[in-house]
């Protein structure tokens, strides 16, 4: 437990704090400004849809790349490995914390874009006199898709968080990272788009079938990852 | 007397090249053991070995501090971890939840390198000394038996490197710590240590109590004259050399200062200064050193 506490405190005043605001409220007040600019009015689901769509092609996987590179340049840059790698027990442990790390932050910024797009949408129908949005506010239903799009995110996530915490350099991951989602956009309609970790999450607002296929390829994945991981990142040499 | 830690045939080979050779380390205990050589030596190299960050392709390492007390070992590898995002406090404290200290360790630890007074302010702003004493006051948390530090005098001004002298002497005194400390800075580690490993090219060139290496290395004369000295000592059978980082000044091998005397007065010279030297570790570094290297 304490690795893990004392993960969260070298977040302390980073950038990977700053990020995880950032990312779901900057979608949201972009939804706001196109709602402020919209001739007709659109009902309260599709809005959200729409906002939890862009959220699922480009903003999670840009900002799980950034944020696995800032978790893992926090050590780089630090010379972190050097002190917690030396410290007695067993190595993966903090390569644990890490991961840890990344799934409740990403977590937090899911809360965030559901709290942002749902404020989004009233603050912008306030605004325009309440004839922007029509229907009830769906929250249950935005909070459900955001929550299964985290979940299948989780495999891309562990495989950026892999490499970011495998290479000194942030280069490899943020290339990676944008390979993915690009290949992510490109594939988005494909039968194989299934498979690609990247497009996982896109997939939750797909058919029932192939949401559930993404959500199982993807806790799926991570299960057997995790460990993989592990226990290839406790072996390297900090030479 | 007991052995805090003993290393036996490291090997470490990085391409074609063995980093560390072959390399044996027999680290008394309460001793403040002074690991010396040259830059590329193979020095960090062990330290890490000796720390299990790298692994060594070859030997075995036995540390007596891991099997007792806090089963703990303090170390400072080349540049300090600092977190630049964290106060000087938090970073201590991050050390301190790891290894499960009492609390109090942290203003301890900041105490004894003097840092108290910068404790609240974010680490990104230390100069490279305060980052140097940041660096030791990490690994002096939890009280550790065993201190691995590596170059710990980087970055510090004279003031600071005599603190740091201080603080191993006192730590050895004290809380019979065991210290190994690299350097290639031989009369730094020469004026703290009680034992000495002289590495070059990986291996383990002269190892033992400092008092013993001494004795082994024949005293010199250093003396101040005018640029015709040299010439007069040869004359006079006298080997004198320039003394290295000491412009005008000549290091002759011989124990006997009245023949220097003699020879540049006979000759005119004038002598502005003259010094028996005790040997130094740095003479016979030099003489081993470049044993290994015609051997190699």
């Amino acid at each position: 437990m304490s690795v893990l506490i004392t993960e969260v405190m070298r977040l302390r005043r980073s950038l990977a704090l700053w990020l995880v605001v950032a990312a779901p409220t900057s979608l949201a007040a972009l939804s706001f400004l196109i709602l402020l600019d919209r001739d007709k009015p659109v009902a309260w689901q599709i809005f959200a849809d729409g906002t939890a769509a862009i959220w699922a092609y480009l903003m999670l996987p840009m900002a799980v790349t950034a944020l696995s590179v800032l978790l893992a340049q926090i050590e780089q840059a630090a010379r972190g490995w050097d002190h917690l790698l030396a410290l007695p027990g067993w190595r993966g442990r903090f390569f644990a914390a890490k991961a840890a790390v990344l799934v409740l932050l990403t977590a937090a910024m899911s809360v965030l874009l559901v709290a942002g797009t749902t404020l989004a949408g009233i603050a912008a129908d306030g605004l325009r006199g309440g004839i922007v949005l029509t229907g009830d506010v769906p929250a249950a239903h935005l909070a459900g898709l955001i929550a299964r799009m985290w979940a299948a995110g989780s495999l891309m996530a562990l495989i950026q968080l892999w490499v970011a915490l495998r290479v000194r350099s942030f280069v490899p991951p943020l290339v990676l990272g944008i390979g993915g989602t690009l290949i992510g956009v490109v594939t988005a309609s494909a039968k194989q788009g299934i498979y690609v970790p990247w497009l996982l999450a896109v997939n939750v607002l797909s058919t029932p079938d192939r949401a559930t296929t993404a959500m199982t390829v993807s806790l799926l994945g991570s299960a057997l990852l995790l460990p993989a991981m592990l226990i290839d990142l406790a072996r390297i040499e900090r030479g | 007397m007991e052995t805090a830690l003993l290393a036996q045939g490291l090997y470490k080979r990085y391409g074609d090249r063995a980093a560390v050779d072959g390399l044996d380390m027999i680290v008394p205990s309460s001793a403040i053991y002074g690991f010396l050589g040259r830059n590329g030596a193979g020095k960090t190299t062990t330290m890490r070995m000796l720390l299990g960050l790298v692994r060594p392709d070859a030997g075995c390492i036995t540390m007596a501090a891991a099997a007792t007390g806090p089963a703990r070992i303090g170390a400072l590898i080349e540049a300090p971890t600092i977190w630049d995002n964290l106060t000087g406090r938090e970073n201590i404290e991050v050390t301190r939840r790891l290894i499960g200290a009492d609390r109090g360790d942290v203003d301890r630890v900041l105490a004894i390198v003097g840092l108290t007074w910068a404790a609240g302010r974010r680490a990104g702003g230390y100069s490279l000394g305060m980052r140097q004493r940041l660096g030791i006051a990490r690994a002096l948390v939890g009280q550790p038996r065993l201190l691995l530090l590596d170059e710990p005098t980087n970055g510090l001004d004279p003031d600071g490197i005599a603190d740091v002298r201080l603080l191993l002497a006192r730590l050895v005194a004290e809380d019979a710590v065991t210290v190994v400390v690299s350097s290639h800075q031989l009369d730094e580690i020469e004026r703290v240590a009680t034992h000495i490993g002289l590495v070059a090219a990986g291996k383990m060139i002269a190892e033992g109590p400092i008092s013993t290496l001494r004795a082994g290395v024949a005293p010199a004369v250093q003396v101040d004259s005018d640029e015709r000295a040299a010439a007069v000592l040869a004359t006079a059978g006298l080997t004198a050399v320039p003394t290295t980082g000491e412009p005008g000044r000549l290091t002759v091998d011989t124990d006997a200062p009245e023949r220097v005397a003699a020879a540049l007065v006979g000759a005119g010279c004038p002598v502005t200064r003259l010094v028996r030297r005790e040997g130094r570790l740095e003479h016979l570094f030099a003489t081993m050193a470049g044993t290994t290297k015609e051997a190699a």
